[in-house]
């Protein structure tokens, strides 16, 4: 269903050269049986930044993330990545484009170590190929070494170097969040959806998280990040996107949103 | 040579071609973490390939058996002929049974394609001469000794466990077998790293198939005959028994599970005395403490008796690295800059 390849930085250009937003959601729905979970929803995300999707439970925050990232197709409406519509694509697919999530529910692979838990979240490997099947590591272990290493780099920012020959499924929740973010940071992705990232971490972890965010997005990622600590919402996005029952009800900075009647009726009491 | 010498060598063939059929499910099973019950199907697909291309065209033998194809090749063809076909089954099953199905549903579809796949063949005489099934296959040291021939196609089937696991192994390690424990623990998380879950299980169940058609091959040269009673749905819990029993994505461990299933286990109750009551019961017998041995090692030791071992990535690097500097708190809090996306 992709109508183009998706451009190389941010989206197609608009009229006047500037690039437009790297994912564009247009009059999106979702509906299960007689429910319909996501009712037209519009917005975009532009490249280098990170935006908020808040709403309180039910509002159909997650399901926008399953449809953009590819796990659950739409009913209707479209979804666009770097000017390319998207709309359809399974979320491996997608996840090679660069459009990486995390899961609410952080998804480790437990019964893999730490570092393969990172090592996984590269699709593009050569032991993965008939030649490398057949070849063996003299194909596919000079890149796996690269690997090995990228993934040192980032359980170190992350201060989890001592995991990395850990089984998984001993790791504490909050280190399984942050491993979930680390394998798909792996990916180099482009746009990463993160499914209450903050959720159960102490304000420390927290902090910290944010700043790796912040710090990525000056490299040009984009988040679109779905979260109920609006301290951290606040903290990080340059624009949030209001929810509730399955419809967008506001946009703007967090700042604003507060103020408003509608957003504070349906969610934002502080 | 004596009975005991003629028993040894049609045991240590039975154990040979049930290896490489257990070590096939493993891949499927133990490793990947899909449940083919219909994986007997891919070894009959193996066996019926190797007797009608190894076979004479049906008329040869005055017609007494009605078959497809006889094209009389070599037994080597007829092998890999039988490695082909496997796959291709295996890839049937897969699609049959894969597209948005859960796991345990996918473990009931498979069943009934096996139970399927022994009816049809079955009641389809003109195809491969339905219930009755095919004798007369050829063994490729028919021209030798009885005891020399014998011996020599142990040494065969030794030769394939050989190859097969050199090749078990390119795909149970390395990336690759790493990405399938990973969609085993957990498929939507391989969808979300970009890795194609339907792909996976299709490679998984072709190599597995290929598995189970050599098996099945090396087999019916062997005996000489096949027909739909040698494969039964329930020989298949014998080969998953093996793989529990042993240790699921354990090549050595499945390796003893086979031994103890089919060699202490299935051959063992031979040696029960008959019950003159109850004719088979010592056979039947066999396959109770099967079902037994099943639901107890999934209660009381799931990783069954040798558990999972792999070389895992880079421990040797990280002791020569140095170890990593403690950290206050279980979780974040380092400060090294972030490796761009």
């Amino acid at each position: 269903m992709t109508a183009s390849a998706p451009e190389p930085g941010g989206g197609a250009p608009d009229a006047a050269g500037r690039p437009g937003p790297l994912l564009t959601v247009e009059r999106l729905a979702k509906q299960f049986g007689g429910v319909r979970a996501v009712d037209t929803v519009d917005f975009a995300v532009d490249a280098g930044t990170i935006t908020g999707l808040i709403g309180p439970n039910g509002a159909g925050k997650s399901t926008v993330l399953s449809v953009v990232s590819g796990q659950l197709p739409p009913t209707s409406g479209r979804v666009r990545f770097a000017g390319a519509d998207v709309t359809g694509q399974p979320m491996h697919r997608l996840a090679r484009l660069g459009v990486v999530r995390t899961f609410q529910l952080a998804r480790v692979f437990g019964g893999l170590t730490t570092l393969e838990n990172l090592v996984v979240g590269v699709p593009q490997q050569r032991g993965l190929t008939p030649l490398g099947i057949l070849g063996g590591r003299r194909v596919w272990g000079p890149q796996e070494r690269t690997l090995i290493d990228r993934a040192r780099q980032l359980l170190t920012t992350f201060g989890m170097a001592h995991t990395a020959d850990d089984l998984a499924r001993t790791l504490s929740g909050g280190q399984r969040r942050a491993v979930e973010i680390m394998r798909a940071l792996m990916m180099r992705p482009r746009l990463l959806l993160l499914d209450e990232p903050m959720a159960g971490l102490s304000p420390s972890l927290t902090r910290r998280l944010e700043e790796i965010f912040l710090e990525l997005c000056t490299t040009g990622l984009a988040v679109l990040l779905v979260e109920h600590e609006l301290e951290s919402v606040e903290r990080l996005c340059s624009n949030v996107v209001v929810m509730a029952n399955g419809r967008v009800l506001a946009q703007g900075r967090m700042a604003d949103l507060r103020t408003r009647r509608e957003v504070q009726d349906a969610y934002v009491v502080g | 040579m004596g009975a005991a010498g003629y028993y040894a060598t049609v045991l240590l063939v039975y154990l040979g071609t049930d290896l490489l059929a257990a070590w096939g499910m493993n891949l499927e099973f133990g490793v990947a973490g899909v449940a083919n019950l219909a994986y007997i199907v891919v070894i009959a697909a193996g066996a019926y390939t190797y007797a009608v291309f190894a076979l004479p065209r049906a008329t040869a033998n005055g017609g007494f058996q009605q078959y497809i194809l006889g094209l009389h090749q070599s037994f080597a063809v007829s092998v890999l002929a039988a490695a082909v076909v496997g796959a291709l089954a295996g890839i049937l099953i897969g699609l049959t049974g894969l597209k948005r199905l859960r796991q345990d549903y996918q473990a009931m579809v498979m069943l009934v394609v096996s139970l399927i796949a022994a009816t049809v063949i079955g009641a389809d005489t003109g195809f491969l001469n339905g219930d009755i099934g095919l004798s007369l296959i050829p063994n490729p040291f028919a021209n030798l000794a009885p005891t020399t021939a014998s011996w020599a196609y142990v040494a065969l089937v030794a030769l394939a466990c050989l190859v097969g696991l050199v090749v078990m192994r390119r795909f149970t390690t390395g990336p690759l077998g790493r990405t399938l424990r990973a969609m085993r623990d957990d498929e939507h998380a391989v969808a979300a790293a970009g890795h194609s879950v339907v792909n996976l299980r299709l490679v998984v169940q072709a190599v597995g198939g290929a598995f189970g058609g050599v098996s099945g091959a090396l087999l019916v040269a062997f005996i000489g005959g096949w027909s739909p009673g040698a494969w039964a749905y329930a020989e298949t819990l014998a080969i998953l028994t093996a793989v529990i029993v042993g240790g699921m994505g354990n090549t050595a461990g499945v390796s003893a599970g086979a031994f103890v299933v089919y060699l202490l286990l299935l051959q063992g109750v031979q040696f029960l005395p008959q019950f003159a009551a109850h004719p088979g019961l010592s056979e039947d017998l066999g396959w109770m403490v099967l079902g037994g041995l099943t639901i107890a090692f999934i209660w009381l030791r799931p990783q069954g008796i040798f558990p999972e071992r792999r070389p895992r990535l880079g421990i040797a690097r990280f002791a020569t690295a140095g170890a990593p500097p403690p950290r206050e708190e279980a979780g974040l809090g380092g400060a090294a800059a972030p490796p761009g996306p």
